[in-house]
């Protein structure tokens, strides 16, 4: 990757115009990686990615509620599973928990039980505005801070696909996910043209999946079992693992081995091979291949669901509408590599 | 060469102040993502550790994503043994959920059985449920039982996966009554 970076900033370098000396801030290698660093974080971009980001991410989200919906009291009441007492040693301070609101609305007559189906109702009307884009920024607020709500009240039963719903709906608040697919573009609330804004944020968007592969895999690669295949094992034979059976990989363990390794090469890569033009669609490909394994086999839908959301959304959907149509495909990869696309067919 | 052949130059975007803070606050942003996932603690203070603590909460940039690493745990399950003052004895459990989703939930929940520290916290709340759902009881005994997995090799070489009971315990709805003997 860095070659390839080596690579971009030369030809950057070349392309750009000619540089003042005496200026430290215009000596050629400064202001070439000022152009490359500008260029990725401030060529405008479409905000298409994020607007599939954002419905993505709002319909997973209203499947996974629609599938606990039957169960709220059991999992955030205080007399349910997990009680009260202990749920607030779980959770983390400062943060907006039920027993607040319950403490708030009790006053008015308002019991426990309303309280968290109250809660939960407005969960549901925030992802559906995120979902056709309606008020998109307040209705992610909505989402964000009663998601975060549920979390923390849920702490001891949240698995990782809460951890990234809270990041996901965060990420809705600051970004500009409604600018396009939404009906606050159709209502003219928002421009829906490419904006800095839009390619900044698609960078931390990338950015952050990047440390949330190369970190899942390091972890992963200091343990054995990811070695010698007997985690691959291990966890296909839980008996809250998928509907398969797949006792006979005792007989084929080399398969099991080969399915560690696999994983470990996609999420150590991931952080490598996503960014260079001719492995991008590949390795991204292969990760959605992951968790289409890890849904079918695991039985983690939703966790996997929300993975392929942000996977696609990163690196899958072009963010390049301002590309002239004229612009030749060794044009487009470079302006989509440096991250710059402000060419017009006048330039 | 003529001006027509030459691809046109690739401009650097002028960022605007605006947009180079809203830079700089993505980078810090993601500079504590990065140290939260290399379970790093990013600032040696504790009010400033508090507050990017609380904004990692909030932001979900504290996380760590260490998962199923670095290796698979074992499944942990429970059953409820309970009793009512006549000492008729019933069963309950173990309890996984009406679907998929909760069904992972309260596996998560039974995989903090795990901890020595939270089994008997758990226990007592679980116990406390079973309360709830079966009035007449007044005894609930809380069996905490983890999966016992052989490695590939031992399988193939004829052992089998069972559940092994780890933790036992009782509770009583009122205090005069005593519990059972199982």
């Amino acid at each position: 990757m860095w070659k390839h970076l080596l690579t971009n900033l030369k030809s950057l370098g070349q392309k750009s115009n000619v540089m003042k000396m005496g200026n430290p801030w215009n000596a050629p290698s400064l202001r070439c990686l000022c152009t490359w660093v500008s260029g990725f974080v401030a060529a405008p971009a479409s905000a298409r990615p994020l607007a599939v980001f954002r419905i993505g991410i709002a319909a997973v989200l209203l499947a996974q509620a629609y599938a606990y919906s039957e169960s709220l009291v059991a999992l955030y009441g205080s007399l349910g599973i997990v009680q009260s007492p202990i749920a607030e040693l779980m959770a983390p301070q400062g943060v907006p928990r039920i027993s607040w609101l319950v403490e708030a609305l009790t006053p008015w007559g308002v019991a426990e039980g309303d309280c968290i189906r109250g809660l939960f109702l407005l969960y549901v009307v925030g992802l559906a505005g995120l979902l056709v884009g309606w008020r998109t920024p307040w209705m992610a607020v909505v989402a964000w801070l009663t998601q975060l709500t549920l979390k923390t009240s849920g702490t001891a039963s949240a698995y990782g696909v809460y951890e990234f719903a809270n990041i996901a709906l965060f990420y809705c608040v600051w970004m500009p996910v409604g600018h396009a697919f939404s009906l606050d573009v159709r209502r003219g609330r928002v421009s829906g043209e490419p904006s800095s804004g839009a390619r900044l944020a698609l960078r931390v968007l990338q950015l952050h999946l990047c440390v949330v592969y190369f970190a899942s895999g390091v972890e992963k690669a200091s343990g054995t079992q990811w070695w010698d295949g007997e985690a691959f094992w291990r966890a296909v034979m839980r008996p809250d693992a998928g509907p398969f059976d797949f006792s006979w990989l005792a007989d084929v363990p080399w398969i099991a081995k080969l399915a560690c390794w696999g994983t470990l090469l996609i999420e150590i890569g991931y952080a490598f091979f996503v960014w260079p033009r001719w492995t991008r669609k590949a390795w991204a490909l292969a990760s959605v291949g992951l968790h289409v394994g890890i849904g079918v086999i695991l039985g983690l839908w939703s966790f996997s669901a929300v993975m392929i959301v942000f996977t696609a959304s990163a690196f899958l959907i072009s963010p390049e509408s301002l590309v002239s149509d004229t612009a030749s495909e060794e044009q487009k990869g470079d302006i989509q590599d440096a991250g710059a696309t402000n060419i017009s067919s006048g330039a | 060469m003529g001006r027509s052949r030459v691809p046109p130059p690739i401009l650097g975007p002028v960022m605007t102040k605006r947009h180079a803070l809203a830079t700089a606050v993505a980078t810090c942003h993601l500079l504590l993502v990065a140290c939260s996932a290399a379970r790093v603690i990013p600032a040696p203070t504790s009010i400033v550790e508090k507050s990017l603590r609380c904004y990692g909460e909030y932001s979900g940039a504290a996380n760590g994503y260490g998962y199923f690493a670095p290796g698979v745990a074992s499944q942990w399950g429970v059953t409820f043994s309970l009793y009512d003052k006549e000492n008729n004895k019933w069963t309950d459990g173990p309890w996984s959920g009406d679907n998929n989703e909760v069904k992972l939930r309260i596996g998560t929940i039974l995989s903090m059985f795990a901890s020595d520290e939270s089994r008997e916290h758990l226990a007592a709340s679980w116990a406390g449920m079973m309360f709830a759902r079966h009035p007449k009881a007044k005894v609930v005994i809380v069996k905490s039982q983890v999966y016992i997995l052989p490695s590939m090799a031992e399988y193939q070489s004829g052992e089998r996966p069972h559940w092994e009971a780890v933790h036992v315990e009782a509770f009583a709805h009122e205090p005069e009554i005593s519990g059972p003997e199982e």
